[in-house]
């Protein structure tokens, strides 16, 4: 009973009743609370000009100390450019082609209108089984909690949490990430979903394929947008390689993002989008 | 007289308090920022259990345990834990700290890594059991990334201690 009616005993009684409230609130609304949004509210423009600076940094001594590094890496796209040009070439005679088919089959083509956001990214975050970020626009800009989160080159992940001025994102691979996707080759449907093993090589996983599947390495991976929740068609990513499960009676694909995750600077948020059929 | 020397006193605790803020805030942006220290060998960096120790060492309990709810506010912007756990479990650690550790441990710098560690640990058994049981990750894997969390934060931890150590000598100075 002493116990009971001591000052630490309250304070303590205090501070878990404030923490279990914000758990509640947090678990029940899925948004930040006041008092963290808030704070980050304050903290988050100052950490984008922290990276910045850290980015400028960066920048100006590695001229010094890269630049052999730096002149091998040029080199070496502008052999890509090369390769993308002829391949470009290629695809243009593909999607020529494709349209016609559309056209010869009756089939509509589906029309995609995204709203994107470019957002500057603020900070990521690197836990033991997650990978995030928190961008640097929130409510004020329209983005909403579930929204994409994509490049130029594929998708990001999506908007887990938003703040009046900021949001967090779960990445591709965060092993909280799921979503269906398709093989771009053979339109097959597969789950695409972050992994902890994978994801110290940033990469993530196809899981539970058959053991006769037909992927093969090289393949992209793209959205299926089914249920609406990701636009169609978004590359998540290429796979590297297939591996067998434990169990060995399924397969499961190691897939590389488009873009390095850790490295992206700014990222597109995609407010709104239209699947017709 | 008297009044105004208890005044010079709340005046200097509330100096010291916001001081603590700044300082917790100062770490979380740093270990936070991209490009900073937000991907050390593949984990970002933690310091402010250590933090939190330091002040509690300090400044006793309800400091430490007011200290820890804010830390894990900050802690649970770029986090996708639950708002409010990291700030439950941090604010336990304050008040544990000022109350308990202090009968037993020093105030000195090996008594504060001591403590910072154990609660990174602790929170990597939470966490690994979590995931093990909710997501059949092995135990050992996430126990381990705990553990490289714990290794590049000693050094900034140490870094914090000191930097609480010289805020709460500037400010516990009695004026006569």
């Amino acid at each position: 009973m002493k116990l009971l009616r001591s000052r630490l005993f309250g304070f303590v009684l205090a501070i878990t009743l404030l923490c279990t409230g914000l758990m509640v609130w947090s678990a029940y609304t899925d948004r930040p609370s006041v008092l963290s949004r808030g704070l980050g509210m304050v903290v988050t423009p100052v950490q984008n000009v922290l990276s910045e600076a850290a980015q400028g940094v960066k920048d100006f001594f590695g001229y010094f100390y890269r630049y052999a590094a730096l002149e091998e890496e040029n080199a070496r796209l502008q052999a890509e450019i090369e390769q993308y040009r002829e391949m470009e070439q290629k695809y243009l005679v593909a999607i020529n082609e494709n349209t016609e088919l559309r056209q010869l089959s009756g089939l509509a083509a589906k029309h995609r209108d995204f709203t994107f956001e470019l957002c500057q990214v603020s900070s990521v975050y690197r836990g033991a089984a997650q990978v995030g970020m928190v961008l640097s626009k929130g409510s004020d800009s329209g983005i909403e909690q579930g929204d994409t989160v994509m490049t130029s080159g594929g998708l990001v992940g999506y908007v887990s949490a938003v703040g009046p001025n900021y949001s967090e994102v779960v990445t591709v691979l965060d092993i909280a990430f799921k979503a269906e996707s398709k093989i771009s080759r053979t339109r097959e449907t597969v789950i695409a979903e972050g992994d902890f093993e994978l994801l110290s090589d940033g990469c993530f996983k196809l899981s539970y394929l058959p053991t006769d599947c037909n992927i093969q390495e090289k393949d992209l991976v793209e959205t299926s947008g089914y249920a609406g929740i990701y636009p169609q068609g978004l590359i998540l990513g290429r796979v590297r390689e297939l591996r067998r499960d434990a169990s060995g009676l399924t397969k499961y694909a190691v897939v590389e993002p488009v873009d390095e995750i850790t490295e992206l600077k700014w990222v597109y948020v995609v407010k709104d989008f239209e699947v017709v059929e | 007289m008297m009044r105004d020397f208890t005044l010079t006193i709340d005046k200097k605790k509330a100096a010291k308090a916001l001081g603590y803020l700044l300082c917790l805030t100062a770490f979380y942006i740093l270990s936070s920022a991209r490009g900073v220290l937000s991907d050390v060998n593949y984990a970002t960096v933690n310091a402010l259990p250590f933090l939190v120790a330091a002040i509690a060492f300090y400044d006793g309990p309800y400091m430490g345990g007011v200290m820890g709810v804010y830390g894990g506010l900050l802690l649970s912007i770029s986090s996708s834990t639950v708002e409010g756990a990291e700030a439950l479990g941090l604010a336990l650690f304050g008040v544990l700290c000022g109350s308990v550790g202090v009968l037993f441990m020093r105030r000195f710098l090996l008594s504060i890594l001591a403590c910072g560690s154990l609660f990174i640990t602790l929170r990597g058994i939470f966490s690994a059991t979590y995931y093990a049981l909710f997501y059949s990750i092995p135990f050992r894997s996430i126990f381990a990334g705990y553990l490289r969390i714990l290794a590049i934060s000693i050094v900034p931890g140490a870094v914090g201690y000191f930097l609480i150590k010289a805020i709460h000598r500037r400010f516990s100075e009695v004026e006569y």
